[in-house]
């Protein structure tokens, strides 16, 4: 077990480094002059060179790359320049609002998808079923933006129940994480359900039932377990989506997360704060597939089994 | 003799195609979600299509005395922060959807096809590098992707189009380049190998052609998620700029007027979602079409 998880973490390495070397030259693309935008355009000619010989504009691209990634092994992501602080610094104090809303949107998906699911399932073709399954294909079609909105027209300004938005105790959580989890929560209802059918059906599950074993035990013990595999392969691709979507829910609901300090850098033409997030995020969503691919062998024994022989 | 024998061989094969269109026909049409699909998917392409002579009003002019009206006779679903015929903007904003929705994902699809069926024809070091190049752009989130892709080229419709079709260009290789695999091995390539064909003749006359399905599938359910992805950068203020139609857009500026214009938030985003859910309709529909167990089960 330990060898298949050496492996897989290494296996990271070259697509981290290459990863790196993309998003930098991504960020060599700028059109104009990037030391006469962070000059401004009032700057003299000679604050311009100041500028751009501060910044190393004026070394070869190797030199450049080889300073990023000095850069990079030192925790060194830039400067802001809106900010005028460390890019890390400023990252830091947003990344706890955005793992609070992503941890609460998985969690609120998969409790209440793989709940609605199962019923489904075990409730095959029954009027909850087909509501259940006709507001999960909904909801994969539903902008998650647009749902916000509506939930703070509906909760926060017709009733009053709900803060607008903001970040404070958990009646702030409460409406962007329903926005967030709506399409992860209709994924994963419809992926539940169709892997349970499959599940259910199945030898040892009938082999459970003649042995008179009691329906929950059986559906716990048996169905979900097998049914896990899938699940998780999904969550994991699906987190990506996800982060994605935060980026959209902390504008509508004014999170001070990530997301919303990506899109101030990105109207305020802050390069570095852009680049240093786009790399946060991409290392996020592989970690996170790393241990979606590590969940396998402790899900699936026969992973765990075909990995010891090849070793 | 002989054309009297090439008749009946033309009859038997437009008999037989007949056939096959009426199967097709019967079970497209016994599933109920892929005819909401095709129907809504129709409507969407018909307004966008016929939008400047359906729509009632100019897009693009308003009467201030009517900003933020609720819906009425005269405007059916209200007006917009400058007064501007929200239903007129709505017809042009399907214009514009589909327009994104259809250049990025044939641009995607198009570059995502030569670098799957180059991959999976030459195998080695071309398979290899290009894959890696692939497997590096899915590592990305889409949306982050195309967020620095826009943080750099600028903001714009044309931007926007070029950022979301980059980041779907790595679903359609790895796609491309499965299918290609699977058909590579049939007898009929090995057979024009061996008369001398070229690459590129084998690639595009026996690869391709037999490898359309789960591309059009994809390309389908893409559009979708093309105009969904869209949507949220205009949304965010990165993509398609106001004054012009398009609905993400248009919520952005509706948030302003929460208190007092729910009309202007309501139907823009029920339409967006009307769009998104035809498109995945109908490309869950071809799927199922196209998989021949389901088909023989019906």
């Amino acid at each position: 077990m330990a060898t298949y998880v050496i492996r897989r973490a290494f296996l990271i390495i070259p697509t981290a480094l290459l990863v790196v070397t993309l998003v930098f030259f991504i960020f060599r693309l700028v059109p104009g002059d990037v030391a006469r935008i962070v000059a401004g355009e009032r700057a003299t000619e000679e604050e311009v060179a100041l500028i751009r010989e501060q910044m190393g504009l004026n070394d070869p691209i190797h030199v450049q790359y080889a300073r990023y990634l000095w850069g990079l092994a030192h925790g060194d992501l830039g400067r802001s320049l809106t900010y005028r602080r460390q890019v890390l610094d400023e990252i830091i104090s947003r990344v706890p609002a955005t793992l609070e809303l992503a941890l609460a949107g998985i969690g609120v998906s998969v409790i209440i998808g793989v709940g609605t699911g199962i019923i489904s399932a075990v409730k095959r073709n029954t009027i909850y079923d087909y509501t259940s399954m006709v507001a999960a294909i909904s909801g994969v079609c539903v902008p998650n933006f647009w749902l916000g909105l509506l939930l703070i027209m509906i909760f926060s300004v017709s009733l009053g129940w709900l803060p607008t938005g903001g970040r404070g105790g958990l009646k702030f959580l409460i409406l962007p994480t329903v926005a967030l989890s709506a399409r992860l929560i209709a994924i994963i209802a419809r992926l539940t359900r169709s892997t349970m059918l499959e599940v259910i059906s199945g030898d040892y599950v009938r082999t459970a039932r003649a042995k008179g074993l009691n329906e929950r035990v059986i559906l716990a013990r048996h169905a979900l377990r097998n049914a896990m595999i899938p699940l998780v392969t999904i969550v994991g691709l699906q987190f990506g989506s996800l982060l994605a979507g935060s980026i959209v829910v902390e504008t509508v609901f004014a999170w001070p997360g990530m997301g919303s300090l990506l899109i101030n850098a990105v109207n305020s033409r802050d390069y570095p704060m852009v680049q240093g997030i786009t790399l946060v995020y991409t290392i996020a969503f592989m970690v996170v597939n790393l241990l979606t691919d590590l969940s396998y062998g402790f899900l699936d024994p026969r992973v765990r089994l075909a990995e010891g022989r090849e070793g | 003799m002989a054309e009297s024998g090439d008749t009946v061989n033309v009859e038997l094969f437009d008999e037989r195609s007949k056939g096959e269109f009426r199967r097709t026909l019967g079970f497209i049409g016994r599933s109920k979600s892929t005819v909401v699909g095709l129907a809504l998917t129709g409507m969407f392409l018909f307004v966008a299509i016929t939008a400047p002579w359906i729509a009632p009003y100019d897009p693009l002019e308003g009467d201030l005395r009517d900003r933020l009206a609720p819906p009425s006779v005269e405007h059916p679903l209200g007006n917009d922060a400058t007064g501007r015929d929200l239903l007129s903007r709505i017809i042009y904003g399907a214009r514009t959807s589909m327009w994104i929705g259809l250049t990025a994902t044939g641009l995607a699809m198009l570059v995502g096809i030569i670098l799957g069926v180059v991959s999976a024809f030459y195998g080695g070091m071309w398979d290899m590098t290009l894959m890696r190049l692939v497997d590096v752009l899915l590592t990305f989130p889409p949306l982050i992707l195309a967020i620095a892709l826009i943080s750099v080229l600028g903001k714009g419709t044309n931007n926007l189009i070029l950022a979301v079709s980059i980041s779907m260009v790595p679903i359609f290789a790895r796609l491309a380049r499965g299918t290609v695999l699977a058909v590579k091995e049939n007898d009929y390539v090995m057979a024009a190998q061996s008369v001398g064909a070229s690459d590129w003749r084998i690639m595009t006359r026996h690869l391709l052609p037999n490898s359309w399905g789960p591309v059009i599938v994809q390309a389908t359910l893409g559009i979708g998620m093309a105009v969904l992805a869209a949507a949220s950068l205009s949304f965010l203020g990165l993509g398609v700029q106001p004054p012009d139609p398009e609905w993400g857009s248009m919520l952005s500026q509706a948030r302003e007027y929460i208190r007092y214009a729910p009309h202007f938030i309501a139907f823009p985003g029920a339409v967006l979602a009307l769009f998104v859910l035809g498109f995945n309709l109908m490309g869950d529909g071809l799927r199922d079409l196209l998989d021949p167990k389901l088909r023989r089960q019906v």
